[in-house]
């Protein structure tokens, strides 16, 4: 409920703008663009910004759980160990004993499986 | 914006440039100020990208902000005292004049807070709920500062008595 000052305050006209601005604000009015909406063009809250960054890292995290990283197969040495005692004859190769065919007495030898040497020695 | 965005702002402005101006005005206490204010707050709102979700409250924040910048950026050279109340016409002029002038000195004589309170609730229509959103302060603030602005205006009147 209004008191009488409040009644006597509000009671006069408010002042009006000059005709100058009314003719600015036209001006305004008529030279106003109207745009395509576009999404780059509006503005976006920050909270739009940081829920856009997280459910791209979701997105990320999701993928890489259901598409694991394929690894390259570990690399098989070529290599033959050949034991030339006469008690025992080893050759380490894909991890296979071979039995006596393979004689000498050097550790590490490179050479193929057949047991020859191919480092030209 | 789209042309109805832009039609929207537009009877806005025109059921609405009354008091916007006269806010303006009550911060500036300039009219070419307050005029200059409210065209920039709107040539804004104009180049945004889309229409804001409650355009009272953005528009009356917009202008607050802007008159404020105008007043600052100008400062002293804003020497002329404009009122915010219409001048009196011929027909009943004495009447109407005393009471504007006796409102408008009262209301000069107001701190800005309880000033700007009693114009945007009494001249503007803002419920106080708007004010206190406009204001960034609580409704309880906006009420205080509106009770305690008619209680020295009451006090005013008295005095001379």
């Amino acid at each position: 409920m209004m008191d009488d000052l409040e009644r006597r305050l509000s009671a006069p006209p408010l002042a009006e703008p000059g005709a100058a601005l009314d003719h600015r604000m036209a001006q305004l009015f008529s030279s106003a663009v109207p745009r395509p909406r576009a999404f780059w063009h509006r503005p976006v809250a920050l909270w739009q910004c940081l829920a856009a960054c997280m459910l791209s890292l979701l997105a990320g995290w999701v993928v890489n759980q259901a598409w694991p990283e394929r690894k390259p197969a570990p690399r098989v040495v070529e290599q033959i160990l050949v034991f030339t005692d006469d008690t025992m004859s080893l050759q380490a190769g894909f991890g296979e004993m071979r039995g006596p065919e393979l004689r000498g007495t050097e550790w590490a030898v490179p050479g193929n499986r057949a047991g020859h040497r191919t480092d030209g020695v | 914006m789209d042309v109805n965005e832009i039609e929207a702002v537009r009877i806005f402005y025109e059921g609405n440039r009354r008091e916007l101006y006269t806010y303006a005005l009550n911060i500036t206490r300039c009219g070419a100020a307050a005029e200059d204010a409210l065209h920039a707050t709107f040539y804004s709102l104009l180049r945004r990208g889309s229409l804001p979700r409650d355009l009272r409250p953005y528009v009356y924040r917009a202008l607050r902000n802007t008159a404020i910048s105008v007043l600052r950026r100008n400062g002293r050279a804003l020497a002329e005292d404009a009122s915010i109340y219409a001048p009196a016409t011929d027909g009943d002029a004495f009447d109407r004049l005393a009471r504007r002038e006796e409102a408008e000195s009262l209301l000069r004589s107001l701190p800005d807070d309880e000033r700007e309170c009693i114009v945007l609730k009494l001249l503007n229509g803002l419920t106080f709920n708007e004010i206190a959103a406009l204001r960034r302060v609580s409704i309880n603030t906006a009420a205080s500062w509106y009770r305690r602005g008619l209680a020295r205006l009451r006090a005013a009147e008295k005095e001379p008595e």
